[in-house]
C-alpha cells in the first residue's frame, strides 16, 4: 500500500471503496459458487438414480432375450444425454456390453474399471424377482465442472461490473463532497505559496473542510500582512546594499581620484612636465609616487577583500597556461632580483596541461605569492613547479626565505594578518593580500595551504582544475610579457613590487603613438577634478598632442563645436552632467568612428561597462589611469580613426568605380540572387536604379538564363573552370525588352571549397548583336542576290532562244510561197503571239532584273540632238499612222553631248511616246526635252534635264492615277492592254529612278496626260562621233538586229551580218553572255557557246572566239568582245 | 426377368452374397438358361398377397394364380431344436401331446393361435430373433424351439460354433415345403422363358453346380439325404399345376411390378 501515500484523497478513497466492494461481492459470489455446485451435484445424483432405475426396467427383455445388439441400443440411447459417461451391462449367456464416451463426443467400447470422479450406480435386472442380469452407470460430473466455471466467470464479470458502477457512483460523490472542495483549497494554498495573498477560500461548509477553508483564509490574511512587512524590509535592505555598492564605488572613486592625482603629477613632474628638476626633488618626488602607488594598492586590496566577501567576484574561467601566466609573473621579478642573490626558477614544463582559471584572478594569485616569496627571501631559490593530482593541479611556489612559524600557518591566511606584527613594518602588505589569494583560489574551487620552517623556507601550495581540452585551442601566453589593464591596476602585494610591471610595458603604448601624437592632434579632456585635468594635460603635452580641458559635461559640449577634437577623454562621475549623458548628446552629432570617447571612471562594475559603451564610448579605462595606459589607448583609437579614414577614402574610391562602370557589376550567392549589383547591372536588367533595391529578391541567374538548360550550362562551366569569360545569352529586362548580354564571372570560394558566391561582369551587346545580325542578313542577301543573277541569265537565255527561233521561222514562213490564205494567216497570228511572248519575257527580265538591283547603268558619252532625233523620227511614224500630229520640243540651251545611258534612255522615253501614242484617237503628241539647270565645278558640268510626253488622249482617272506604275496594271480599253505587258510604265520608273529622277504624271480624263521626268546629267568633255540613232523599222521582229541564219535566201527582211567572218548571237544571248562574263562565270559561256553552235552553225565563228577566251578566263575580253557586238546592236 | 420374394434368409436375403443359397440356385440357373433375372424383394404378407407377378419361394402361397410353370429349385423344412445339455435324456416328439409341459420358443407373431398351443399345455414363449431362441434355449429358458432346419444350423454354427453338437434337431414331420420359380400365365413367353429355367436347372445339376452350393449352405455333412429325392417329388407335384397358355401375350408395359 505504499504507492497510495503519494495518492490524492479520491484515489485513495477509490482503493478503498473497491477493495470493500471486492471483498464483499466475492464472498456473495463464493456462496453463490458453492450453492449452486450442491444444486448441480444433486441434480447428477437424482439424474444417476433415474437412469438406472429405467435401464434396469428397459433391460429386462434384452437381457432376457440375450439379444446384445438391444441392450447395446438401449445403452447408445441412454448415452445421449452427455453426463452419462458410460453404461455397463453383464447378463446371462456371456452378455457383456459396456460402453463409454471417448474424447471426441462419440462412444467407444468400455475396456477399463473406471476410477473415482463418477457419480456411478449399479443395479440388478430381475425377472419375474429372478435376476437375468445387471447394470452400472458412471454420470461424469465434468460438465457440471464446466458450468461451475462458467458461473464463476460470470459471477466475476458481475462483480466487475457491480464494482465500476459502485466505482463511478461514489466517485461522483466523493468528488463532488470532498476531492473537489479539497482540491480548490490545494490550488487557492498553492497561489498562497506562490505570493497570490489576495486568493480566499469561498467554501462555507460546517464540516472539517469547511473549518480547514476558513482556517486558511486567517492564515492568509496573516501571512499577507507578514509578506508585506518582509517586503519593505527586503526593499530596505536592498536599497541599503545599493547604498552600499555606491558607497563602495564613490570610496573607490574619492581614493582613487587624489590617489591618481597624486602619482600622475608626480609622475609627469619627474618626467619634465615642468621642466628640469633637482636630484633632490626628484628623489622626493619618486618617493611620493612610491608612496601614492602603495597607498593605491592598499585601496585595491581593500576593494577585492570586499567584494569577496560579499561574493562579488564574478570569474570569467577558461583554459590558462600556467607554464606561459609563471613566465610573465617571474619576468616582472627579474628586476628585482639583479643582486644575483636570489634565482627564481620556473619548474612547470611547457607541456603542463591547462588549468581552467579566471586568467587575470590567476595572475592575480601568482602575483601575490610571488611577491611574498620575494619579498621575504634575502638569499637562494624561489621555485614555482606544477604537478597533477587528479583532476586537479597543484601549483607549489617554495622559497629559502624566512619562513613562517608553525603557531602562524593558519593565521596568515586571515584577513590583516601577517607572521609577525613587524613584518608590516619592515616589508610592508595590508596583511590582506594571502587573504585574497586564499579567497580567489576557493572561488575557483580549490584550495591552497602553506608548509614552512622558521629559517629554511616556505612553500604555498594550491591547486585548480585542470581544463577539460589540452588548451589547444587557448593561445599559449608564451613571448614578451603583456600586462593586462586589470592586472596593472591591482598590484600585488607591496607596491614597490609594481614598478618593474610598469618598466615592461612602458615601450608599447609610445610605438603606438609614434606618427599620431603631434601638435594638430587635438585631445580634449573632461574631469571636473582639475588634479585629474592636469595630470591627463602634463602627460599627454609631454607626448605632444594639444590638449584641452573642460570641467563639466556642458563645458565639454560647447568645446567639442569650438575646438573639434579628435579624441575626447570624459570622466563619469561628474556633476549636473554626468559623463554618459555627456556622451549621449555628443554622439547626435559626432559618431563613434569620428570623435573617439575614452570614458575615465573609477566605476568599475560590469553593468557601469555597459552603460559606457550603450551611450556611444569606445573605451574605458578604470581609474587609477596609468600614463601608458592610457597613451596606448590614446594611440590606438587616434590609429583606428585614421585607418577608417583611410578605409572610408578607399571605398569611396572603390564604391565610385563601381557606381561609375558602365558594364553592370554583381556579386551573388551560389543560387543566383544577387548580394551586390551597380547602377549599371540594374539599368541593364531593367531596374530602376534610383529605387532602393532588395537585391535578394532579383535572381541573376533566372533572368539571364530563363532556358534552365542555358543558366545549367553557364554554372556547369562556373563549377569547373571556377570563371567563364564572355558566356553570351540572350534575356528580358524587367520591361520583358529582349537584350543580348556577355556575362564574365568567377566564384569565389569558402575556407573548406564550398562555392560561396560569384561575382564579375555584365556588359549589354545587344548592339553588337544587331550588326551582327545585319551583317549576316546582308551576306545572305548578296549570296541570294547572285544566285536570283545567275538564274536570271539562266532563264533569258533558257526563254528567249526558242522564241527567237520561232519569230525567225515565222517570218521565213510568212514569205515562202505555196501558202494558202489562211496559212499565211495562222504563221502570222504564231507570229504576233511568240513577238507578244517575246516583249512580255523581255520585260518581266527587265523589271525582274531592276527589283533585284542586278540593272546596271551603262553610262557613256551620247549625243542629246541625234537622241531627241532619232526617236523623234520613230515615234513619228507610228504616230501618223494613227494620224496623230507629233511635235518635238527642245530649248536652245540643250547640250549635245551629255554622258548617260543612252539605251536605257531611250527605253524609258520611247516607251512614254508609244503610250501616247497608244492612248491617244486624236490630237496630237507632243515630245519635249528641256534643260532645266547648268552647274558645275571645275572640270565638271552638269545638266538637269527634263523630259516631257503630253498628249490629247483617253487620259487617267484619279484612281487609276494611283496604280499606273504598278507591274501588270494596265488602264485604258481592253484592246490597248492586249497590245502590252503592264510592265512598261513600272520599268520606265524604276530606270528613271536608277538615273536619280522620277516619272511624273498628270492627266485629266477625255483631255489627256502629262508625263514627264528630270534627271542630272553630266556634260561630257569633248567631242565624239556619236553613232546615229537608227531605230529599226519595218515588220517582224521589232527588237535588234538579229540574224536569222535559217531564213531562206532572197529574204528581204533580213539585214546583212554585221562581219563576213563573225555573226553575233540575238541581243539576249549577248546580254546573257554579257552577264556570266561579269559574273566570271567560265563555265556557263563555255555552255553557251556550244548552244549557239547547235541553234545556228553560223554563230560558229562566234561561239569559237567565246569558247576561246572562256577557256583562258579572260573575263574582260569577254565582255568587252560581246559588248562591241551589244553596240552595234543597239545603233 | 424380376421375380418377387420376400427377405427369408438364408434362402432369400437381398444382404447375403449372391442373395442367399435360393439366390445362388437361380442365378446359376439365369446363367445356364440364358437369362437375367432380378429378384424383388417384398415384406413377407404383402408379396403373399399379390395375385400377379412371377414369385420365387413357397407356392402354397399362391394357391389361387395360375403360372405357366412352378420349377422348384430347392426344399426347405422346419424341425424343433433343444439343447442337449439342458435335456439329457433327450426329447422325443411325434405328437403335441409328446410336447406337453415344454415351453417352445417362437418368433414373435409367427403363431397366430398361441391359446391353442396353451391349452394343450404347451408354454409358448416368442422371441424377436431367431439368435435369441438358441440363446435362450442354451439358457434353458426354452426347451425347444421350432424353425426351418438350414436356419436353425447356420445360427447354432454362427452363436455356438464349439457347441454344435450340442444342440439337437428334430424334423418335424410332412413339414417339407419347395422353393420354386413362378412364372406368372400372363407374363410374355412365359412358356419360352419357364423353358430356359428348365435347361439351366438341368444344367447345373448335371455339372454339379448345384451340388456345390447346397454343400456350401449346409455343410458336406449336413444336405438333408433326401434332398434330391424331396425335389424331384415337388417337381411332379407342380408340373401338375403347370397351366397351358391360352391367350396371347401381354404388352410388356402392362406387366405389374
Amino acid at each position: 500500500m505504499k504507492f497510495l501515500i503519494k495518492k490524492g484523497i479520491q484515489t485513495k478513497m477509490a482503493f478503498l471503496l473497491i477493495a470493500v466492494i471486492t471483498v464483499v461481492l466475492a464472498f456473495f459470489g463464493v456462496y453463490q459458487y458453492l450453492d449452486i455446485r450442491n444444486s448441480r451435484t444433486r441434480e447428477l445424483n437424482e439424474l444417476a438414480d433415474f437412469t438406472i432405475r429405467r435401464l434396469a426396467e428397459n433391460l429386462v427383455i434384452p437381457l432376457w432375450e440375450v439379444d446384445e445388439q438391444w441392450v447395446e441400443d438401449i445403452i447408445v440411447t441412454e448415452m445421449s444425454d452427455k453426463r452419462i459417461y458410460a453404461i455397463s451391462v453383464t447378463g446371462e449367456g456371456n452378455l457383456s456390453e459396456a460402453l463409454k464416451r471417448d474424447k471426441a463426443g462419440g462412444m467407444e467400447a468400455l475396456t477399463e474399471a473406471l476410477g473415482d470422479g463418477f457419480i456411478s450406480r449399479r443395479r440388478g435386472v430381475l425377472k419375474d424377482n429372478e435376476r437375468i442380469g445387471s447394470v452400472e452407470l458412471f454420470v461424469t460430473q465434468r460438465y457440471m465442472v464446466e458450468a461451475l466455471n462458467r458461473e464463476i466467470v460470470k459471477i466475476m464479470l458481475t462483480v466487475l461490473v457491480l464494482n465500476l458502477i459502485l466505482l463511478v457512483a461514489f466517485s461522483i460523490t466523493l468528488r463532488r463532497t470532498i476531492t473537489y472542495p479539497v482540491h480548490r483549497i490545494l490550488n487557492i494554498a498553492n497561489a498562497i505559496a506562490g505570493g497570490d495573498f489576495s486568493r480566499r477560500i469561498d467554501i462555507r461548509t460546517d464540516d472539517e473542510i469547511g473549518r480547514l477553508a476558513e482556517a486558511i483564509n486567517v492564515m492568509t490574511r496573516y501571512l499577507k500582512e507578514s509578506f508585506e512587512a518582509l517586503q519593505i524590509k527586503n526593499m530596505e535592505l536592498t536599497r541599503l546594499d545599493e547604498l552600499k555598492d555606491e558607497f563602495l564605488a564613490n570610496t573607490s572613486h574619492e581614493l582613487r581620484t587624489p590617489l591618481n592625482g597624486i602619482i600622475g603629477i608626480a609622475d609627469s613632474l619627474i618626467d619634465g612636465a615642468a621642466g628640469p628638476l633637482p636630484a633632490e626633488a626628484r628623489k622626493n618626488l619618486e618617493l611620493i609616487v612610491a608612496g601614492g602607488r602603495r597607498l593605491a594598492n592598499l585601496v585595491n586590496d581593500i576593494l577585492d577583500f570586499s567584494k569577496l566577501r560579499n561574493k562579488d567576484l564574478v570569474l570569467n574561467k577558461k583554459p590558462v597556461d600556467i607554464h606561459g601566466l609563471t613566465n610573465v609573473v617571474i619576468s616582472l621579478y627579474l628586476p628585482l632580483i639583479e643582486s644575483g642573490s636570489v634565482t627564481i626558477v620556473n619548474s612547470i614544463t611547457e607541456n603542463t596541461t591547462f588549468v581552467y582559471a579566471d586568467e587575470n584572478r590567476l595572475y592575480q594569485i601568482m602575483t601575490n605569492l610571488l611577491d611574498n616569496a620575494v619579498k621575504f627571501t634575502e638569499k637562494g631559490t624561489i621555485t614555482v613547479s606544477a604537478e597533477q593530482e587528479g583532476d586537479k593541479l597543484e601549483i607549489v611556489v617554495a622559497d629559502t626565505g624566512i619562513g613562517i612559524p608553525e603557531n602562524r600557518l593558519e593565521a596568515i591566511f586571515e584577513a590583516f594578518e601577517q607572521a609577525d606584527g613587524s613584518v608590516e613594518r619592515e616589508y610592508g602588505g595590508t596583511g590582506l593580500g594571502l587573504s585574497v589569494t586564499k579567497s580567489l583560489v576557493e572561488l575557483h574551487g580549490g584550495d591552497i595551504r602553506v608548509t614552512s620552517k622558521v629559517g629554511e623556507g616556505s612553500s604555498f601550495a594550491f591547486t585548480l582544475d585542470i581544463a577539460d581540452s589540452t588548451g589547444a585551442d587557448a593561445p599559449r601566453t608564451d613571448g614578451p610579457p603583456v600586462i593586462t589593464m586589470e592586472s596593472e591596476q591591482r598590484p600585488v602585494v607591496g607596491g614597490e613590487a609594481r614598478e618593474p610591471c610598469r618598466k615592461t610595458s612602458e615601450v608599447r603604448p609610445n610605438d603606438a603613438l609614434t606618427g599620431i601624437s603631434d601638435a594638430r592632434t587635438r585631445i580634449l579632456a573632461v574631469d571636473d577634478e582639475p588634479v585629474n585635468l592636469k595630470v591627463i594635460q602634463n602627460n599627454l603635452e609631454l607626448t605632444g598632442f594639444s590638449v584641452y580641458t573642460a570641467n563639466s559635461g556642458l563645458q565639454a559640449l560647447e568645446m567639442c563645436d569650438a575646438v573639434r577634437p579628435d579624441l575626447i577623454l570624459l570622466d563619469v562621475m561628474m556633476p549636473r552632467l554626468n559623463g554618459f549623458e555627456t556622451a549621449r548628446r555628443i554622439r547626435i552629432k559626432y559618431p563613434k568612428e569620428v570623435l573617439p570617447i575614452i570614458f575615465l571612471t573609477a566605476k568599475d562594475q560590469v553593468k557601469d561597462l555597459m552603460d559606457g559603451f550603450v551611450v556611444g564610448g569606445n573605451d574605458y579605462i578604470i581609474k587609477p589611469i596609468s600614463k601608458n595606459e592610457i597613451l596606448a589607448r590614446i594611440g590606438f583609437h587616434l590609429d583606428l580613426r585614421r585607418s577608417q579614414r583611410r578605409l572610408q577614402a578607399a571605398e569611396e574610391s572603390y564604391r565610385n568605380l563601381f557606381n561609375g562602370a558602365h558594364e553592370g557589376i554583381f556579386q551573388a550567392d551560389p543560387d543566383g540572387r544577387l548580394i551586390n549589383a551597380n547602377p549599371s547591372l540594374m539599368d541593364i536588367l531593367g531596374y530602376d536604379v534610383s529605387e532602393s533595391m532588395d537585391f535578394s529578391n532579383i535572381s541573376l541567374l533566372e533572368q539571364c538564363f530563363p532556358d534552365p538548360e542555358a543558366r545549367d550550362a553557364f554554372l556547369s562551366e562556373l563549377a569547373n573552370e571556377r570563371a567563364v569569360i564572355d558566356f553570351e545569352g540572350k534575356a528580358q529586362r524587367r520591361s520583358e525588352d529582349e537584350f543580348w548580354f556577355s556575362i564574365s564571372a568567377h566564384v569565389v570560394q569558402g575556407q573548406t571549397g564550398e562555392i560561396v558566391r560569384f561575382e564579375g561582369s555584365l556588359v549589354d551587346i545587344t548592339e553588337r548583336k544587331r550588326k551582327e545580325q545585319v551583317e549576316r542578313e546582308k551576306e545572305a542577301a548578296e549570296a541570294a542576290n547572285r544566285t536570283k543573277g545567275a538564274f536570271l541569265a539562266n532563264m533569258s537565255h533558257e526563254l528567249r532562244t526558242p522564241l527567237n527561233a520561232i519569230l525567225g521561222y515565222s517570218q521565213i514562213l510568212q514569205r515562202a510561197t505555196g501558202l494558202n490564205e489562211d496559212q499565211q494567216e495562222g504563221v502570222a497570228i504564231v507570229k504576233e503571239s511568240a513577238r507578244h511572248l517575246l516583249t512580255l519575257i523581255n520585260d518581266i527580265l527587265e523589271f525582274s532584273k531592276i527589283e533585284a538591283g542586278k540593272l546596271v547603268l551603262a553610262p557613256g558619252e551620247m549625243d542629246l540632238h541625234e537622241f531627241v532625233d532619232g526617236v523623234g523620227g520613230f515615234m513619228r511614224l507610228s504616230a501618223q499612222r494613227k494620224e496623230l500630229r507629233f511635235d518635238i520640243e527642245t530649248t536652245p540651251d540643250t547640250p549635245r553631248f551629255i554622258v548617260a545611258d543612252e539605251k536605257r534612255l531611250r527605253q524609258v522615253v520611247l516607251n512614254l511616246i508609244g503610250n501616247a501614242v497608244k492612248f491617244t484617237e486624236s490630237g496630237r503628241v507632243i515630245f519635249r526635252v528641256e534643260t532645266m539647270v547648268r552647274s558645275g565645278w571645275g572640270e565638271e558640268k552638269y545638266v538637269a534635264l527634263r523630259f516631257e510626253v503630253e498628249d490629247t488622249g483617253v487620259g487617267i482617272s484619279k484612281d487609276q492615277l494611283a496604280i499606273i506604275f504598278k507591274p501588270f496594271e494596265q488602264v485604258g480599253d481592253e484592246r490597248s492592254k492586249a497590245s502590252g505587258t503592264g510592265l512598261g510604265l513600272a520599268i520606265s520608273r524604276r530606270l528613271v529612278r536608277l538615273m536619280g529622277g522620277d516619272i511624273t504624271v498628270t492627266s485629266v480624263p477625255n483631255q489627256g496626260s502629262c508625263f514627264s521626268f528630270e534627271i542630272v546629267v553630266p556634260v561630257a568633255h569633248s567631242e565624239r562621233v556619236v553613232r546615229g540613232a537608227q531605230v529599226a523599222g519595218g515588220n517582224g521582229y521589232e527588237g535588234p538586229r538579229r540574224k536569222i541564219t535559217a531564213a531562206p535566201e532572197g529574204c528581204p527582211d533580213l539585214p546583212p551580218a554585221s562581219s563576213p567572218e563573225i555573226i553575233p548571237p540575238p541581243e539576249v544571248d549577248l546580254e546573257a553572255i554579257h552577264e556570266l562574263a561579269l559574273l566570271g562565270k567560265m563555265r556557263p559561256i563555255r555552255r553557251k557557246a556550244d548552244q549557239l553552235r547547235e541553234t545556228d552553225r553560223a554563230y560558229g565563228a562566234f561561239a569559237d572566239r567565246l569558247d576561246e577566251m572562256a577557256k583562258a578566263f579572260e573575263d574582260k575580253q569577254i565582255v568587252q568582245f560581246v559588248e562591241s557586238y551589244m553596240r552595234k546592236e543597239s545603233s | 426377368m424380376e421375380l418377387g420374394s420376400s427377405e427369408t434368409p438364408p434362402f432369400w436375403s437381398a444382404d447375403l452374397p449372391g442373395n442367399g443359397m435360393g439366390g445362388e440356385i437361380l442365378h446359376a440357373i439365369s446363367r445356364h438358361g440364358g437369362i437375367e433375372s432380378i429378384i424383388v424383394f417384398f415384406p413377407t404378407k404383402r408379396l403373399i398377397r399379390m395375385k400377379t407377378g412371377n414369385h420365387l419361394g413357397d407356392p402354397e402361397h399362391w394357391p389361387e394364380q395360375k403360372f405357366v410353370a412352378v420349377i422348384p429349385i430347392a426344399t426347405f423344412r422346419s424341425s424343433f431344436y433343444y439343447y442337449r445339455p439342458n435335456h439329457k435324456k433327450g426329447i422325443v416328439f411325434s405328437g403335441l401331446s409328446d410336447l406337453r409341459g415344454y415351453t417352445i420358443g417362437v418368433i414373435k407373431r409367427s403363431i397366430e393361435d398361441l391359446s391353442f398351443f396353451e391349452s394343450n399345455g404347451i408354454h409358448i414363449e416368442e422371441s424377436y430373433k431367431q439368435e435369441s431362441l438358441f440363446k435362450k434355449l442354451r439358457l434353458g429358458r426354452i426347451d425347444l424351439c421350432g424353425m426351418v432346419d438350414l436356419s436353425g444350423i447356420l445360427i447354432i454354427r454362427k452363436l455356438f460354433p464349439d457347441e454344435i453338437d450340442q444342440f439337437a434337431r428334430i424334423p418335424l414331420p410332412r413339414s417339407v415345403s419347395a422353393i420354386s420359380i413362378m412364372i406368372d400365365a400372363e407374363y410374355p413367353n412365359a412358356a419360352e422363358i419357364a423353358g430356359k429355367y428348365r435347361d439351366g436347372l438341368e444344367a447345373i445339376l448335371a455339372n454339379g453346380t448345384y451340388s456345390a452350393i447346397l454343400e456350401k449352405y449346409y455343410g458336406p455333412e449336413h444336405v438333408p439325404k433326401d434332398w434330391f429325392v424331396q425335389l424331384l417329388k415337388f417337381r411332379t407335384r407342380y408340373e401338375k399345376r403347370s397351366v397351358p397358355i391360352t391367350h396371347s401375350p401381354r404388352r410388356v408395359d402392362e406387366i405389374p411390378h
